[in-house]
């Protein structure tokens, strides 16, 4: 153990007060032992990623990647004019005019 | 290993809705918790508000421990780590209530001159440790005072090893910035 956690170690942490593992106990089976619907679920997840930037950054870069792919499809597709090959003749016949 | 095993046939138990084997899993891990808690949110009865916490959600989501992912006690610590990092977000800790100083005089000292000291560079690191920011305060107290691996400590924040390190990095070099050379 070097000089730094040696000064560090010297700082200990109180003992939990007496009864807190009744208290712990008693209190948690007073609520039903449940699966949490997957709402709450997901709103657990939600306010994670939303309240800590590095949570689930996996996802957080592959949605930003995805919007960046589908920005630069929709800004490459948008400038083309649509109907560019279409044949009026063949459907002013279709329409009967 | 046979700790692990112990522990994931406790959870498994739990999980049915044994109350002995849940008490049994507070019995073994509370007070490494309440440690981790209390030296994040500085202060015993948030620290023992937030163990409470911790452990109601562990009774009531046994069902979603999968062993194979995790050892129990990394998803415990993911449960602590984030209930804490919770709380310190959403209030400011208060100061040091006297009882806990308190508790520190009656201890016994080789002497009176040696406690003093003692209980001064304690309180010196703690008020060092108050001024990181609480992702580097959750991992200087894993890894630094709790004896985490960087592995485990880096599961237990929702980390990657790396970015762990680098917390650490950071956090020592406020710390010995605050603390000083204990040479100098």
């Amino acid at each position: 153990m070097d000089d730094f956690l040696k000064t560090l170690k010297v700082w200990t942490a109180p003992s939990p007060s007496a009864g807190l593992s009744d208290r712990i106990v008693a209190r948690a089976i007073a609520k039903t032992a449940i699966r949490p619907s997957m709402l709450a679920v997901w709103r657990e997840e939600l306010t994670l990623s939303l309240t800590d930037w590095r949570y689930g950054m996996a996802y957080k870069a592959a949605a930003l990647a995805a919007c960046a792919l589908i920005g630069v499809g929709l800004t490459l597709n948008l400038g083309e004019p649509v109907n560019e090959d279409t044949n009026l003749e063949e459907i002013a016949f279709i329409v009967g005019i | 290993m046979l700790e692990r095993t112990a522990d994931n046939e406790l959870v498994r138990r739990m999980a049915a809705g044994d109350t002995a084997a849940f008490r049994h899993l507070v019995d073994l891990h509370m007070p490494k918790a309440h440690a981790v808690a209390y030296r994040v949110l500085l202060n015993r009865e948030d620290a023992e508000d937030a163990v409470q916490a911790a452990f109601t959600k562990v009774w009531t989501h046994a069902k979603r421990f999968d062993p194979a992912k995790s050892a129990f006690s990394t998803w415990l610590y993911t449960i602590v780590t984030r209930t804490c990092l919770d709380r310190l977000r959403r209030a400011k800790p208060l100061s040091q209530p006297i009882d806990d100083w308190s508790e520190r005089l009656s201890d016994d000292a080789p002497d009176a001159q040696t406690g003093l000291e003692t209980r001064q560079q304690a309180q010196k690191v703690r008020d060092a440790v108050a001024t990181l920011p609480p992702n580097q305060r959750m991992a200087v107290v894993l890894c630094y005072f709790e004896g985490f691996s960087n592995a485990e400590a880096a599961q237990s924040l929702k980390l990657n090893v790396k970015a762990l390190e680098s917390l650490l990095v950071r956090a020592r070099k406020s710390l010995k910035n605050v603390l000083g050379s204990p040479h100098g």
